[in-house]
Protein backbone atom coordinates (compact mmCIF):
# COMPACT_ATOMS: atom_id res chain seq x y z
CA UNK A 1 0.00 0.00 0.00
CA UNK A 2 1.50 3.59 -0.88
CA UNK A 3 2.14 6.16 1.44
CA UNK A 4 -0.10 8.49 -0.63
CA UNK A 5 -3.50 5.13 -0.14
CA UNK A 6 -2.76 5.24 3.26
CA UNK A 7 -3.21 9.20 3.46
CA UNK A 8 -6.25 8.98 1.81
CA UNK A 9 -7.55 6.45 4.25
CA UNK A 10 -6.44 8.11 7.26
CA UNK A 11 -8.12 11.06 6.39
CA UNK A 12 -11.48 9.49 5.03
CA UNK A 13 -11.37 7.62 8.65
CA UNK A 14 -11.15 11.21 10.37
CA UNK A 15 -13.80 13.44 8.17
CA UNK A 16 -15.83 10.00 9.29
CA UNK A 17 -15.45 10.39 12.56
CA UNK A 18 -15.89 14.19 12.42
CA UNK A 19 -19.65 13.51 10.58
CA UNK A 20 -20.33 11.01 13.54
CA UNK A 21 -18.97 13.38 16.42
CA UNK A 22 -20.86 16.50 15.36
CA UNK A 23 -24.49 14.84 13.62
CA UNK A 24 -24.47 11.19 15.20
CA UNK A 25 -23.39 10.97 18.38
CA UNK A 26 -25.66 13.86 19.77
CA UNK A 27 -29.00 12.10 18.12
CA UNK A 28 -27.73 8.77 20.17
CA UNK A 29 -27.45 10.70 23.80
CA UNK A 30 -30.47 10.59 25.77
CA UNK A 31 -32.18 14.05 25.99
CA UNK A 32 -30.52 16.06 28.92
CA UNK A 33 -33.60 17.90 31.10
CA UNK A 34 -32.45 21.48 31.80
CA UNK A 35 -35.92 21.20 34.06
CA UNK A 36 -36.69 19.35 36.82
CA UNK A 37 -38.33 16.24 35.88
CA UNK A 38 -41.19 15.16 37.98
CA UNK A 39 -42.43 11.89 37.95
CA UNK A 40 -46.23 12.58 38.91
CA UNK A 41 -48.95 9.74 38.43
CA UNK A 42 -51.37 11.41 39.53
CA UNK A 43 -52.88 14.30 37.13
CA UNK A 44 -51.68 17.59 37.27
CA UNK A 45 -54.22 19.67 40.38
CA UNK A 46 -57.11 21.55 38.61
CA UNK A 47 -57.24 25.22 37.28
CA UNK A 48 -60.62 26.09 37.34
CA UNK A 49 -60.21 30.12 36.41
CA UNK A 50 -61.65 32.85 34.37
CA UNK A 51 -59.79 32.63 30.66
CA UNK A 52 -58.78 35.71 28.36
CA UNK A 53 -60.15 34.19 25.54
CA UNK A 54 -64.00 34.96 27.70
CA UNK A 55 -64.44 31.13 28.71
CA UNK A 56 -63.58 29.48 31.95
CA UNK A 57 -61.54 27.06 31.60
CA UNK A 58 -59.86 23.83 33.09
CA UNK A 59 -57.07 21.79 31.86
CA UNK A 60 -59.03 19.52 30.61
CA UNK A 61 -59.57 22.09 27.78
CA UNK A 62 -56.02 21.58 26.89
CA UNK A 63 -56.00 18.00 26.80
CA UNK A 64 -53.36 16.26 24.19
CA UNK A 65 -51.48 19.06 24.58
CA UNK A 66 -48.40 20.53 26.10
CA UNK A 67 -49.21 23.14 28.67
CA UNK A 68 -46.82 25.48 30.24
CA UNK A 69 -48.20 27.38 33.09
CA UNK A 70 -46.74 30.40 34.74
CA UNK A 71 -47.66 32.82 37.93
CA UNK A 72 -47.14 36.39 37.43
CA UNK A 73 -48.38 40.10 36.87
CA UNK A 74 -48.75 42.72 34.31
CA UNK A 75 -47.14 45.50 36.87
CA UNK A 76 -44.34 43.37 36.82
CA UNK A 77 -41.49 44.96 35.20
CA UNK A 78 -38.93 42.68 34.75
CA UNK A 79 -39.29 38.69 35.37
CA UNK A 80 -42.80 38.53 33.90
CA UNK A 81 -42.37 40.17 30.53
CA UNK A 82 -39.00 38.60 30.36
CA UNK A 83 -40.52 34.95 31.23
CA UNK A 84 -43.06 36.03 28.80
CA UNK A 85 -40.90 37.29 25.60
CA UNK A 86 -38.25 34.29 26.71
CA UNK A 87 -41.32 31.43 25.96
CA UNK A 88 -42.42 32.99 22.65
CA UNK A 89 -38.86 33.21 21.52
CA UNK A 90 -38.83 29.34 23.01
CA UNK A 91 -41.68 28.51 20.72
CA UNK A 92 -40.34 30.11 18.02
CA UNK A 93 -37.60 27.65 17.85
CA UNK A 94 -39.88 25.32 17.68
CA UNK A 95 -41.33 25.55 14.56
CA UNK A 96 -44.77 23.10 14.04
CA UNK A 97 -44.34 21.55 17.52
CA UNK A 98 -45.15 24.66 19.24
CA UNK A 99 -48.54 24.10 17.92
CA UNK A 100 -49.42 22.04 20.60
CA UNK A 101 -47.94 23.96 23.48
CA UNK A 102 -50.14 26.04 25.20
CA UNK A 103 -49.06 29.09 27.44
CA UNK A 104 -50.71 30.40 30.15
CA UNK A 105 -50.43 33.02 33.05
CA UNK A 106 -52.15 32.51 35.78
CA UNK A 107 -52.25 36.67 37.70
CA UNK A 108 -51.48 36.67 41.30
CA UNK A 109 -52.76 39.99 40.96
CA UNK A 110 -56.37 39.80 40.04
CA UNK A 111 -57.52 42.74 41.94
CA UNK A 112 -55.31 45.12 39.02
CA UNK A 113 -55.57 42.63 36.37
CA UNK A 114 -58.67 42.13 34.43
CA UNK A 115 -59.27 40.07 31.81
CA UNK A 116 -59.18 43.17 29.24
CA UNK A 117 -55.82 43.65 30.62
CA UNK A 118 -54.85 40.38 30.43
CA UNK A 119 -56.17 39.55 27.06
CA UNK A 120 -54.26 42.68 25.44
CA UNK A 121 -51.23 41.83 27.50
CA UNK A 122 -50.18 38.38 26.78
CA UNK A 123 -51.41 38.77 22.97
CA UNK A 124 -48.94 41.14 22.66
CA UNK A 125 -45.76 38.49 23.63
CA UNK A 126 -47.75 35.71 21.15
CA UNK A 127 -51.54 35.85 20.12
CA UNK A 128 -51.94 32.25 21.35
CA UNK A 129 -50.72 33.06 25.10
CA UNK A 130 -53.58 32.81 27.27
CA UNK A 131 -53.85 34.91 30.86
CA UNK A 132 -55.94 33.31 33.56
CA UNK A 133 -57.80 35.10 36.80
CA UNK A 134 -60.62 34.74 38.85
CA UNK A 135 -60.94 35.50 42.40
CA UNK A 136 -58.14 35.95 45.08
CA UNK A 137 -59.38 32.43 47.03
CA UNK A 138 -59.37 30.40 43.51
CA UNK A 139 -56.20 31.84 42.45
CA UNK A 140 -54.34 31.02 46.26
CA UNK A 141 -56.29 27.64 45.77
CA UNK A 142 -54.59 27.06 42.69
CA UNK A 143 -51.36 28.26 43.31
CA UNK A 144 -51.53 26.44 46.37
CA UNK A 145 -51.65 22.51 44.78
CA UNK A 146 -48.87 23.75 42.48
CA UNK A 147 -46.61 24.94 45.61
CA UNK A 148 -46.53 28.32 43.95
CA UNK A 149 -46.15 30.97 46.45
CA UNK A 150 -47.56 34.62 46.06
CA UNK A 151 -47.70 37.43 48.37
CA UNK A 152 -48.69 41.42 48.03
CA UNK A 153 -46.32 43.80 49.24
CA UNK A 154 -46.70 47.63 50.52
CA UNK A 155 -45.95 49.75 47.85
CA UNK A 156 -45.23 53.57 47.45
CA UNK A 157 -45.60 55.97 44.57
CA UNK A 158 -47.52 55.28 41.27
CA UNK A 159 -46.37 51.87 41.18
CA UNK A 160 -48.14 50.93 44.26
CA UNK A 161 -47.54 47.15 45.22
CA UNK A 162 -45.20 44.39 43.68
CA UNK A 163 -46.28 40.95 44.21
CA UNK A 164 -43.72 38.36 45.00
CA UNK A 165 -44.85 35.06 43.64
CA UNK A 166 -42.67 31.81 42.25
CA UNK A 167 -40.86 32.39 39.21
CA UNK A 168 -40.78 28.65 37.74
CA UNK A 169 -42.53 27.21 34.47
CA UNK A 170 -44.79 23.99 35.62
CA UNK A 171 -45.12 22.22 32.50
CA UNK A 172 -47.87 18.95 31.91
CA UNK A 173 -47.73 16.45 29.36
CA UNK A 174 -50.20 15.75 26.71
CA UNK A 175 -51.34 13.11 29.21
CA UNK A 176 -52.30 15.76 32.18
CA UNK A 177 -49.30 14.63 34.65
CA UNK A 178 -46.62 17.71 35.75
CA UNK A 179 -43.80 16.79 34.59
CA UNK A 180 -41.04 19.00 34.40
CA UNK A 181 -40.38 22.33 36.48
CA UNK A 182 -38.16 24.98 34.59
CA UNK A 183 -36.26 27.59 36.53
CA UNK A 184 -36.37 30.92 35.68
CA UNK A 185 -33.30 32.75 33.33
CA UNK A 186 -33.38 29.35 31.08
CA UNK A 187 -32.92 30.64 27.62
CA UNK A 188 -35.47 30.02 24.79
CA UNK A 189 -32.93 27.16 23.37
CA UNK A 190 -32.96 25.05 26.85
CA UNK A 191 -37.02 25.82 27.27
CA UNK A 192 -37.43 24.99 23.11
CA UNK A 193 -35.41 21.52 23.85
CA UNK A 194 -37.20 20.40 26.73
CA UNK A 195 -40.48 20.76 25.42
CA UNK A 196 -39.89 19.23 21.83
CA UNK A 197 -38.78 16.60 23.58
CA UNK A 198 -42.19 16.39 25.59
CA UNK A 199 -44.16 16.89 22.63
CA UNK B 1 10.85 77.68 14.99
CA UNK B 2 10.12 74.29 14.47
CA UNK B 3 10.92 73.27 17.54
CA UNK B 4 8.43 75.90 18.81
CA UNK B 5 6.07 74.38 16.68
CA UNK B 6 6.42 70.49 17.69
CA UNK B 7 6.66 71.72 21.31
CA UNK B 8 3.13 73.26 20.75
CA UNK B 9 1.60 70.77 18.62
CA UNK B 10 2.89 67.54 21.35
CA UNK B 11 1.13 70.44 24.04
CA UNK B 12 -1.58 70.33 22.48
CA UNK B 13 -2.57 66.74 21.41
CA UNK B 14 -1.65 65.83 25.33
CA UNK B 15 -4.67 68.42 26.63
CA UNK B 16 -6.32 66.95 23.81
CA UNK B 17 -5.44 63.02 25.37
CA UNK B 18 -6.57 64.23 28.99
CA UNK B 19 -9.95 65.81 27.22
CA UNK B 20 -12.84 66.25 30.14
CA UNK B 21 -11.96 65.49 33.36
CA UNK B 22 -13.12 61.80 33.93
CA UNK B 23 -17.01 61.20 35.01
CA UNK B 24 -19.49 59.13 35.11
CA UNK B 25 -20.84 57.46 31.47
CA UNK B 26 -23.93 55.12 31.19
CA UNK B 27 -23.38 52.80 28.64
CA UNK B 28 -25.83 50.45 26.80
CA UNK B 29 -28.97 51.74 27.81
CA UNK B 30 -31.74 49.44 27.13
CA UNK B 31 -35.69 48.34 27.34
CA UNK B 32 -38.02 45.57 26.47
CA UNK B 33 -40.77 45.91 23.95
CA UNK B 34 -43.67 45.53 26.29
CA UNK B 35 -47.50 46.03 25.24
CA UNK B 36 -48.97 49.01 25.04
CA UNK B 37 -51.31 48.24 28.11
CA UNK B 38 -48.33 47.78 30.23
CA UNK B 39 -48.50 49.12 33.13
CA UNK B 40 -44.73 48.94 33.98
CA UNK B 41 -41.69 48.12 31.96
CA UNK B 42 -37.97 48.25 33.16
CA UNK B 43 -34.73 50.16 32.05
CA UNK B 44 -31.13 48.21 31.93
CA UNK B 45 -27.84 50.60 31.88
CA UNK B 46 -24.26 49.88 32.50
CA UNK B 47 -22.72 52.63 34.53
CA UNK B 48 -19.25 53.54 34.59
CA UNK B 49 -17.59 55.65 37.60
CA UNK B 50 -14.76 57.20 36.02
CA UNK B 51 -14.03 59.70 38.87
CA UNK B 52 -11.57 59.47 41.77
CA UNK B 53 -15.05 59.09 44.08
CA UNK B 54 -17.23 56.96 45.17
CA UNK B 55 -20.93 57.94 42.93
CA UNK B 56 -24.26 56.70 44.47
CA UNK B 57 -27.22 56.67 41.75
CA UNK B 58 -30.07 57.78 43.58
CA UNK B 59 -33.29 57.00 40.92
CA UNK B 60 -33.97 58.94 37.40
CA UNK B 61 -36.65 61.05 35.29
CA UNK B 62 -37.95 60.53 32.05
CA UNK B 63 -40.50 62.14 29.87
CA UNK B 64 -41.54 58.39 28.80
CA UNK B 65 -41.92 57.28 31.74
CA UNK B 66 -44.52 58.77 34.92
CA UNK B 67 -42.00 57.89 37.61
CA UNK B 68 -38.73 56.06 37.70
CA UNK B 69 -37.94 53.88 40.41
CA UNK B 70 -34.86 51.92 41.65
CA UNK B 71 -35.55 48.37 42.45
CA UNK B 72 -33.81 45.62 42.99
CA UNK B 73 -35.22 42.18 41.59
CA UNK B 74 -34.22 38.86 44.00
CA UNK B 75 -34.94 35.45 43.67
CA UNK B 76 -34.54 32.93 46.68
CA UNK B 77 -33.71 29.37 46.68
CA UNK B 78 -37.19 28.15 46.04
CA UNK B 79 -37.54 30.20 43.25
CA UNK B 80 -39.71 32.79 44.70
CA UNK B 81 -39.36 36.45 42.93
CA UNK B 82 -39.02 39.79 45.37
CA UNK B 83 -38.57 43.15 44.11
CA UNK B 84 -38.19 45.75 46.60
CA UNK B 85 -37.10 49.85 45.84
CA UNK B 86 -33.46 51.00 46.28
CA UNK B 87 -32.82 54.30 48.01
CA UNK B 88 -28.99 54.11 46.29
CA UNK B 89 -26.86 51.98 43.92
CA UNK B 90 -23.07 52.72 45.27
CA UNK B 91 -20.14 52.44 42.39
CA UNK B 92 -16.77 52.84 43.63
CA UNK B 93 -14.29 54.38 41.49
CA UNK B 94 -12.99 52.92 38.63
CA UNK B 95 -15.24 50.59 39.03
CA UNK B 96 -18.75 49.74 37.41
CA UNK B 97 -22.29 48.69 37.78
CA UNK B 98 -24.71 46.87 35.30
CA UNK B 99 -28.79 47.20 35.86
CA UNK B 100 -29.93 43.75 34.42
CA UNK B 101 -32.75 41.47 34.02
CA UNK B 102 -32.90 39.62 37.42
CA UNK B 103 -31.54 42.41 39.17
CA UNK B 104 -31.50 46.16 39.73
CA UNK B 105 -33.16 47.69 37.54
CA UNK B 106 -34.82 51.18 37.19
CA UNK B 107 -38.64 50.56 36.91
CA UNK B 108 -40.38 52.80 34.43
CA UNK B 109 -44.36 53.23 35.67
CA UNK B 110 -47.04 54.22 32.46
CA UNK B 111 -43.99 53.77 29.96
CA UNK B 112 -44.84 55.59 26.66
CA UNK B 113 -44.72 52.37 24.85
CA UNK B 114 -45.07 53.93 21.34
CA UNK B 115 -41.37 55.06 21.21
CA UNK B 116 -38.48 52.99 20.03
CA UNK B 117 -35.82 55.12 22.44
CA UNK B 118 -36.04 57.50 24.72
CA UNK B 119 -33.86 59.92 26.79
CA UNK B 120 -33.55 59.36 30.54
CA UNK B 121 -31.49 61.57 33.27
CA UNK B 122 -29.55 59.32 36.03
CA UNK B 123 -29.40 60.89 39.43
CA UNK B 124 -26.45 60.96 41.02
CA UNK B 125 -24.82 61.74 44.63
CA UNK B 126 -21.36 63.09 44.37
CA UNK B 127 -21.56 63.53 39.98
CA UNK B 128 -23.47 65.39 38.10
CA UNK B 129 -26.86 64.04 36.33
CA UNK B 130 -26.01 61.53 33.45
CA UNK B 131 -28.78 61.62 30.01
CA UNK B 132 -28.58 58.30 28.18
CA UNK B 133 -30.84 57.89 25.31
CA UNK B 134 -32.57 54.20 25.93
CA UNK B 135 -33.11 51.89 22.92
CA UNK B 136 -36.26 49.78 23.43
CA UNK B 137 -35.24 45.99 21.82
CA UNK B 138 -36.16 42.65 22.85
CA UNK B 139 -33.00 41.33 23.76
Amino acid sequence: MTARRLSVIAASVLVAAAFAWAFVIPNLRPHVFHGVVMQSLAEAPAIDLQATTGDLVSLDSFSGSLVVVYFGYTHCPDVCPTTLSTLNKALSRMGDKADDVEVVMVTVDPQRDTVALLAEYMAYFNESFIGLTGSVEDIATVATTYGVYFAANEGDGESGYTVDHTAHLMVIDRAGHLRLVLPPHLGPEEIAADLEYLS
Amino acid sequence: MKRIVGFVSVAAIAVSACGSPPGVEARDAWSRPVPPVAPATAVFVEIHNGTTDVVTLTGADSAACSELQLHETALDEAGVMSMRPLAGLAIAPGDKETLAPGGIHLMCMSPDTALEEFAITLRLRNAEDVVVEVIVEDR
